[in-house]
């Protein structure tokens, strides 16, 4: 935690770090990443595991914990609000990749080729795609 | 009654099961360190009539539920936050240092919404943010997500 704390480069706005994660851990993902263009200290601060720490504890996320992502096939990714029962079309991913199957849990989708190959994992919140590497089997 | 001074040396009298609201406050009297005038060196007096008139409000929160008083604070709450960017600038800094966490709460859900449709510039305007990313940096940031950069919503005003 300390270590992160140094490689953050110094504070270069008037608010103070802890007011400036109050307010960011408010904020939606879309303007969190755009944010992250503000300077290195808000690059690292919204890739860092504090601000993550933050919006667990805050509502935004425990008010996301009732939506549920899935993907349709043509790569629209809806959110479903379990509260209303009404599912609403958030975008459009365009996943340049292929995949035969996929399966979705804690906000994740992970995505994967024939079996267990080519496995991603995606983020529907910062459209994040990770390509796992290759799982070998024991035999 | 506490007496509170501000840093341009105006004195304010407040009820002190209002400014116990502010656990710094709270603590202070708690230890006995509060026998005469609390100088608060970080606030001055505009900013401080402002937080008094909070605490005032939201000295009686558990009467205001069983009398259903709950809607004229959430209508006075509202009311509160419509100030300028500055002033509620002002007003964060003095919640964070006098820990009042439900202004704090209150204030900063405010500049969020204010915030979040702001293009890049206009934040750095309101935050007097000075960019330190390369142009390369800032390309590469860019292009992991175009989408959070684009969008009808997206206002490069400053208020």
């Amino acid at each position: 935690m300390a270590k992160r704390r140094e490689s953050t480069s110094s504070n270069p706005t008037i608010f103070s770090y802890d007011i400036t994660i109050e307010i960011f851990s408010r904020l939606p993902v879309k303007s969190l990443m755009r944010f992250k263009c503000l300077s290195k200290f808000h690059n690292s601060l919204v890739s860092g595991s504090y601000l993550e720490d933050m919006l667990q504890r805050n509502s935004i996320i425990s008010r996301l914990g009732k939506i549920k992502f899935f993907l349709s096939k043509n790569d629209d990714c809806y959110s479903i609000d379990l509260e209303v029962k009404k599912g609403e079309k958030v975008f459009t991913c365009y996943l340049d990749f292929d995949y035969d199957y996929l399966s979705y849990a804690n906000g994740l989708f992970s995505l994967w080729e024939g079996s267990l190959e080519r496995v991603r994992i995606f983020n529907p919140r910062t459209r994040e795609v990770k390509l796992l590497p290759d799982i070998l089997f024991a035999t | 009654m506490v007496k509170l001074k501000s840093n341009d040396d105006k004195e304010f009298e407040v009820e002190e099961a209002a400014v116990i609201q502010s656990e710094m406050i709270k603590n202070m009297i708690e230890d006995g360190c509060a026998t005469s005038v609390i100088p608060l060196p970080n606030i001055d007096s505009k900013t401080l009539i402002k937080v008094i008139e909070y605490l005032n409000k939201h000295i009686n929160m558990g009467k205001a539920a069983e009398t259903g008083e709950e809607d004229d604070l959430k209508e006075f709450d509202e009311q509160f936050v419509n100030m300028g960017w500055e002033e509620l600038f002002d007003v964060i800094m003095a919640a964070n240092y006098l820990n009042i966490h439900e202004l704090m709460e209150l204030c900063c859900q405010s500049a969020a919404d204010r915030l979040k449709n702001k293009s890049v510039r206009a934040v750095r305007e309101m935050l007097k943010i000075t960019n330190d990313l390369t142009e390369e940096e800032e390309q590469e940031i860019i292009n992991d997500a175009p989408w959070a950069f684009e969008g009808p919503e997206i206002d490069d005003t400053v208020n």
